[in-house]
């Protein structure tokens, strides 16, 4: 059993390392044709179109997402859907992306006359800088291993591992000249959770009113000295107007306080002002505005200016991180 | 010069047993091989005799294919001899034979036959000057220790083929060994995107196949299923769904043989001589043995004789 272990690790490791190598060897593939085909998808007025069958089409299919996700406008194209059809979708304005292999799959070069018609630019990515694909693309990125993983290459592995980085490499570059930031990466992933990160709001993090210590303005200090003991923070409020806060540094100004007249001293005496916020602004802003004000919490308006609750820096923290910043 | 991507055959040489090469039996296996592969090498290694022949009959095999060779086959020509000034003069040789046709001929070499590691790059600058043609080196260590069992290095070393690398005539290696020096190798080839990587193991082109091509020494006598393997392996999106076990049986078929006739080129020749494409099955090296033949009979029994139509599919 021992042995078979050994054995299946083996293998298991030679696989990795050789699609590991394979994606090595495309750093020295790498030439001005890459950097020509980010320049051809920049200068482009429509969308990337992304075509491939069988792995490739897989590949294909995942490129597209993250072209999508990163600020490049792409979709997928079958090739057999193409030639009845999906033609149609392809305008001069969009640069094709076609990905083989052997650079001789027949659904794909049975296309390139259609895409020659068109007039749009094509790009290639091929293991196969001689063959039919990259002879009639206007830019090749080399995409070719030299060993694939798998018996008889019945599967392609290495090969596809390395299509799959050069498409992620593309994307990245392009986002990268794009100038895509954290709020454009926003926009286009609401759902995914980096996007969440960023565009939950202030009144999905804040704590209500209703569980916040709050005190009113002409309130004596020694009728609410047992909640300043009890919290942190008590917000002074008059007709559902914040006024002030009375934070742990506002305790301690009063406890330096030469004659402390409790009887007589009032909330509004030495509350400090408070730092508000929307409600509908983004937990992000939140975090922004508190370490801009040095701040600990904010208070948070709505769009009447009625406190509505507050927000702490300790929930933001918790509720995610934000390492955009 | 761009090289060959695919099936190249390290052609056997038919030789009389006065040591003669056998002209007809040379054309006949010719004819055989040629239409099915994407190039042959003469004298090779790989085919297990070629570094067995002497300088005579390495002269006189260049000779008689410059004589009917039709420039449409790329052709690798194996200039190792016994030595380096054999290893000149078949250099020189080369050169004025193909001197019209350099461009689409490949000197191979495999120098650690008769020589060292050391200044080996200046050695393939020496040969170049000979022939100004395109070379491809051979690492094929199983072969070289049979001749220096106790040689320290039976593989170029990495820092040699580093420097061997970064000269442009050399456009690439035909490489045997482990799977650690073939990444070795690669991570030595800064920059050189025209450097072919030929597997010369034909186990490990079945297991983990390289993407320029294979020499395949059992293409001497099958070269048709080895051209259908090739085709598809180099071109997986072409394999239908239903294929993969028919490719599958096909590698498992030629794994046997290769397991069978690994040993000795005897047993392909003899083989090719029971098919009638050779009536001289000479080879300066014997059959490994006769419980190898009886399994090599064993396996055209089971698969059928290649000239059969029905066995190659």
């Amino acid at each position: 059993m021992k042995k078979k272990v050994g054995k299946i690790l083996r293998k298991a490791r030679e696989v990795l390392q050789i699609e590991a190598e394979g994606i090595l060897g495309l750093i020295d593939k790498l030439d001005e044709d890459f950097a020509k085909a980010v320049e051809i998808i920049l200068k482009a007025e429509g969308r990337v179109i992304v075509t491939g069958v069988g792995k490739s089409g897989i590949i294909g299919r995942k490129i597209v997402a993250t072209l999508n996700s990163t600020g490049t406008p792409a979709l997928f194209l079958h090739p057999v859907e193409a030639m009845h059809g999906d033609l149609g979708m392809v305008t001069q304005k969009d640069v094709i992306l076609a990905i083989s292999n052997s650079g001789e799959t027949g659904e794909i070069t049975i296309l390139i006359p259609s895409f020659k018609r068109l007039k749009a630019p094509l790009i290639a990515l091929t293991g196969n800088p001689a063959s039919t694909l990259a002879k009639h693309s206007d830019v090749v990125i080399n995409t070719g291993v030299k060993r694939e993983a798998c018996p008889l290459g019945l599967a392609p592995t290495a090969s596809t591992t390395a299509t799959l980085a050069m498409g992620d490499a593309l994307a990245v570059v392009l986002l990268e000249e794009r100038k895509f930031g954290p709020e454009d990466f926003k926009r286009f992933h609401p759902g995914g959770n980096l996007g969440k990160k960023l565009s939950l709001k202030t009144k999905d993090v804040m704590r209500p009113v209703e569980k916040l210590s709050l005190t009113t303005p002409k309130a004596k200090i020694i009728k609410i000295l047992s909640l300043l003991t009890e919290t942190d923070i008590v917000w002074v409020v008059k007709r559902k107007q914040l006024k002030g806060v009375i934070d742990p540094q506002a305790k301690t100004k009063l406890i330096l306080e030469d004659k402390i007249k409790f009887k007589t001293v009032c909330s509004e005496d030495i509350m400090l002002p408070a730092e508000v916020i929307s409600a509908d602004v983004s937990a992000y802003d939140a975090l922004e505005l508190m370490r801009e004000k040095k701040a600990n919490a904010l208070g948070v308006i709505d769009e009447k200016g009625h406190f509505v609750g507050a927000v702490f820096l300790q929930d933001l923290l918790n509720k995610a991180s934000f390492s955009f910043n | 010069m761009l090289l060959p991507r695919g099936l190249i055959c390290p052609l056997l040489t038919p030789l009389k047993p006065n040591g003669e090469i056998d002209t007809v039996g040379l054309k006949q296996l010719w004819e055989y091989v040629v239409p099915h592969v994407d190039g042959l090498s003469l004298g090779s290694s790989f085919s297990l005799e070629g570094v067995y022949l002497n300088c005579e009959q390495k002269q006189a095999l260049f000779k008689i294919v410059s004589g009917f060779w039709d420039e449409k086959t790329p052709l690798f020509l194996n200039i190792t001899g016994v030595d380096e000034a054999c290893t000149l003069q078949l250099a020189q040789l080369t050169a004025t034979l193909f001197a019209s046709h350099l461009d689409k001929v490949v000197i191979e070499v495999l120098p650690l036959w008769y020589r060292s590691n050391r200044g080996l790059p200046q050695h393939l600058d020496n040969l170049h000057l000979q022939t100004k043609a395109t070379f491809v080196i051979a690492n094929h260590p199983l072969i070289i220790k049979q001749k220096r069992p106790f040689l320290k290095h039976a593989n170029i070393r990495t820092a040699v083929f580093k420097k061997i690398a970064q000269r442009k005539f050399v456009k690439g290696i035909i490489f045997q060994g482990d799977l650690n020096r073939f990444f070795n190798y690669q991570h030595a080839l800064h920059g050189r995107d025209d450097f072919s990587f030929y597997e010369g193991d034909e186990v490990s082109f079945l297991n983990q196949p390289t993407s320029d091509g294979v020499v395949a020494f059992t293409a001497n006598f099958v070269p048709v299923l080895w051209e259908k393997l090739v085709k598809q392996v180099l071109n997986p999106a072409g394999i239908a769904k239903n294929d993969s076990t028919a490719i599958f049986a096909l590698g498992e078929k030629l794994r046997e043989l290769q397991n069978i006739c690994a040993s000795s080129p005897a047993m392909l020749k003899w083989a090719l001589g029971e098919m009638g494409i050779l009536k001289e099955v000479y080879s300066p090296v014997p059959l490994s043995s006769e419980e190898n033949l009886k399994k090599l009979k064993q396996w055209l029994s089971k698969y059928g004789m290649p000239s059969n139509p029905e066995s190659q599919v």
